[in-house]
């Protein structure tokens, strides 16, 4: 992977990831998922969950697994919109980089 | 490393940061290892690299790295967001969160302050009680010395005054003479006096009022 991912990349990658299971997901998963889609060590998903969860865009919530407490994370309206509003301006700009790699623009 | 080590390690280096940030933080590491499994543990603690620096990545995100350049100049916070978001995923300094731990800390470092001062007050109270008695007896010894030469120039007329009738003139005038010579070095004294303690004195004092004050004064700028 030669492309950097920013940070705002990253918390649309995180919002959509987490967006994708209704009942919430949890830390470990969360960091395997975005590994299989970009390069993220693993200590910098922390500083995003905990940056979106202060936003309003993520809720925590402890649930009993296995006789101890897992730490789910869950999107909020907030951040359904949020979400939706990284993905058309994804939409657009890969859209626009593609056109232009394929010289179409 | 064993895990266990890795979250000791961590908690104790995220000291500086809030009670709430902190167990924020420790819960989502631990329940990362365990949510894990045991066979991965080596591999976690391997791709974590070190306590030092997830503990460094968290304080980042809290703007605790940064600070100071993001409050020094554009260029300087330009180059710090920067380098942030480019190298480390997203970990622009929120400027809010910042501050706010930056006057925890002030906070934390006054209420250091203030219980050194009040450990060491056998020393500076000493010091400083030494320092009011000395300026007290002084005073009191000065004055003393200014009243009693009123007392003996005064002393000596007169008896100069009674010698010139019932013993000798001569002897009258010298004791007459010399009474007015003590009395004169008494009016002098008194105007040495009356400098002293009209402007000297309270010049020593406004001093002393400064000096206490000033500790108080650095950390309200701070």
């Amino acid at each position: 992977m030669v492309f950097n991912t920013g940070a705002t990349l990253l918390d649309a990658i995180v919002l959509a990831v987490v967006s994708k299971e209704e009942e919430g997901t949890y830390g470990y998963k969360i960091t395997q998922d975005v590994r299989r889609a970009i390069e993220v060590s693993e200590s910098t998903l922390y500083p995003v969950l905990r940056r979106l969860q202060k936003d309003g865009y993520l809720i925590v919530y402890d649930r009993e697994c296995g006789g101890r407490n897992r730490r789910y994370y869950q999107i909020t309206e907030a951040g359904n919109e949020k979400l939706a509003m990284y993905r058309s301006e994804w939409e657009e700009y890969s859209s626009n980089i593609t056109a232009l790699f394929e010289g179409k623009a | 490393m064993r895990k266990e080590e890795f979250l000791e390690q961590l908690e104790m280096l995220l000291a500086d940061i809030s009670a709430e940030e902190r167990a924020e933080a420790m819960a989502f590491y631990r329940s990362y290892f365990e949510d894990a499994g045991m066979g991965n543990e080596e591999k976690i603690l391997a791709e974590l690299e070190s306590p030092e620096k997830v503990a460094e990545i968290i304080k980042r995100d809290l703007g605790m790295v940064c600070t100071t350049e993001v409050n020094a100049d554009d260029v300087n916070s330009e180059n710090c967001t920067e380098s942030a978001q480019g190298t480390t995923y997203g970990t622009y300094a929120d400027s809010e969160e910042a501050k706010r731990e930056n006057e925890r800390k002030n906070t934390i470092i006054l209420v250091l302050v203030i219980v050194l001062g009040v450990l060491t007050s056998p020393a500076w109270l000493g010091i400083l009680t030494g320092l009011i008695g000395t300026i007290f007896g002084l005073s009191v010894a000065l004055i003393a010395i200014t009243f009693a030469m009123f007392v003996v120039g005064i002393a000596f007329v007169g008896a100069g005054l009674t010698m010139l009738v019932s013993v000798s003139a001569l002897a009258g005038i010298a004791f007459i003479g010399a009474g007015l010579f003590v009395l004169a070095l008494a009016v002098l004294l008194l105007l040495a006096d009356i400098e002293i303690f009209g402007r000297f004195l309270p010049w020593v004092c406004k001093g002393i009022y400064r000096l206490c004050k000033k500790p108080f004064e650095k950390k309200k700028e701070a």
